[in-house]
């Protein structure tokens, strides 16, 4: 199959590359330019685990074709903080123990960013129906609907200021 | 499998009059899981997703048009969705997660044909038609003879979907989607229930009662509802009359349900949909 060029904003950053049209968006960002954060789950838009943001939205990375993609912004967890400087929402998961094995955490921190660009005064029941298609089976989703609560009054305090 | 990305509507068509056994991929929801199990594995895919032309919400005479790429998402929460069919707006809203609904498209959920899809039973009791298009004209079709079969369709190579339009809800009319599955997101309908009626003073003038996953196609309740007809919803019969409602449907025995829970819960919903009638028409 003939490649195409794939253009797109990873993490603010334009990328251009060579991508065979059946490839979908997670398989470029991980195989292809090594963005290993996002994680390949279920393969068929079930877990969540590959969860990125896409012109805002969270998307199932696992079945958008990479082709979809063309002209896209997408944000991976490694857009949003680093380790010496984490996004808020990293920094709660974290206080709240609202992660185990962690697979889940990139795309359920994904889908809470979504959320929280969007709405910093959420509802417990819309985090709820927010992470409702990120599966977690440690920690239950109780820390992780703290967690994000706590993210949102952080960003609040911080916006305020 | 090759993925082509038509610049408008009239190139996407005129390549599919070219190669009418293409792919046509919307939201990649359903396509892909399906060609990622080897379900099936088109050599070529147009991609239409970014076809603005096929993206709008529009009320036109007393109608309500809607262009098949809109999202789930997106008809949850427009108000003008939520103001004309508010039953549409929560079917739409009760589709798999929220990544799925970001993605998904009422049109690709037509098109599917699934048994079990969600907006099908409420597009039906609003009597929604479907706009079929192709390089040599355009049809309209009834959204109850559009869908033959489970994933089948009265689509021809060569055609797309282009439009969905119902007439807008009267302010006598009211309306009620109920989705049963075995958790809220990510969850096949075990059954899903549509209401629409005309109601005066709590009296039912006019009813349409529609159910999905209870058939190969959705089920409308015709003999209940001629039954409910002229009956008030404060009436203590509504209960015996809509107790066996289920045998007017058709369910499998699957992994998510048996066959005679899926006849009961329709009698359920019905009854569950009733009293929501009752309630909206008192306050």
């Amino acid at each position: 199959m003939q490649k195409k060029i794939l253009k797109f904003k990873l993490n603010g950053e334009l990328m251009e590359l060579l991508v065979s049209p059946s490839d979908t968006l997670v398989d470029v960002v991980r195989d292809k330019l090594g963005l290993t954060g996002t994680k390949k789950g279920c393969g068929k838009g079930e877990c969540g685990a590959c969860t990125v943001i896409m012109n805002g939205q969270s998307v199932n990375s696992c079945i958008v074709p990479a082709m979809q993609a063309m002209d896209a912004e997408v944000e991976t967890i490694e857009g949003i903080g680093t380790s010496d400087k984490m996004h808020p929402l990293q920094e709660t998961f974290i206080d709240y123990g609202a992660i185990q094995c962690g697979f889940c955490t990139p795309g359920m921190i994904m889908s809470a960013k979504a959320l929280l660009d969007g709405n910093l005064s959420p509802s417990r029941l819309q985090i709820k129906e927010t992470i409702a298609g990120n599966i977690c089976r440690c920690t239950g989703y109780v820390k992780i609907e703290q967690a994000v609560l706590a993210a949102a009054d952080k960003l609040k305090a911080s916006k305020d200021k | 499998m090759d993925v082509i990305t038509p610049q408008n509507l009239q190139e996407a068509l005129e390549e599919l009059a070219k190669d009418p056994c293409a792919g046509v991929l919307a939201g990649g929801t359903d396509l892909l899981v399906k060609w990622k199990s080897n379900t099936i594995n088109p050599p070529r895919v147009f991609t239409i997703l970014g076809l603005q032309e096929l993206n709008f919400i529009r009320e036109e005479e007393g109608r309500l048009c809607i262009g098949p790429l809109v999202t789930h998402q997106d008809l949850a929460e427009s108000a003008v969705v939520q103001r004309h069919a508010p039953l549409l707006a929560k079917a739409c809203a009760q589709v798999g997660s929220l990544q799925i609904r970001n993605r998904g498209t009422i049109g690709g959920n037509l098109v599917t044909a699934s048994p079990a899809g969600d907006t099908i039973p409420a597009l039906v009791v609003l009597n929604a038609s479907v706009v079929l298009q192709s390089a040599q004209g355009e049809r309209q079709v009834p959204l109850r003879e559009f869908i033959t079969g489970p994933g089948k369709t009265v689509l021809q190579p060569g055609e797309l979907l282009t439009a969905v339009s119902f007439p807008c809800m009267e302010a006598t009319e009211v309306g009620f989607y109920r989705k049963l599955g075995q958790r809220q997101a990510m969850a096949i309908s075990i059954v899903n229930l549509a209401l629409k009626a005309t109601l005066e003073n709590a009296v039912i003038k006019d009813i349409s009662i529609a159910c999905g996953s209870v058939g190969p196609t959705v089920v409308e309740l015709k003999r209940t509802a001629n039954r409910l007809k002229g009956h008030s919803l404060d009436t203590s019969e509504l209960r015996n009359i809509v107790v066996n409602a289920g045998d007017e449907t058709n369910p499998i025995s699957d992994i998510r349900a048996s066959e005679e829970y899926r006849r009961q819960m329709v009698g359920e919903l019905l009854y569950e949909g009733l009293q929501s009638l009752r309630r909206q028409s008192a306050g």
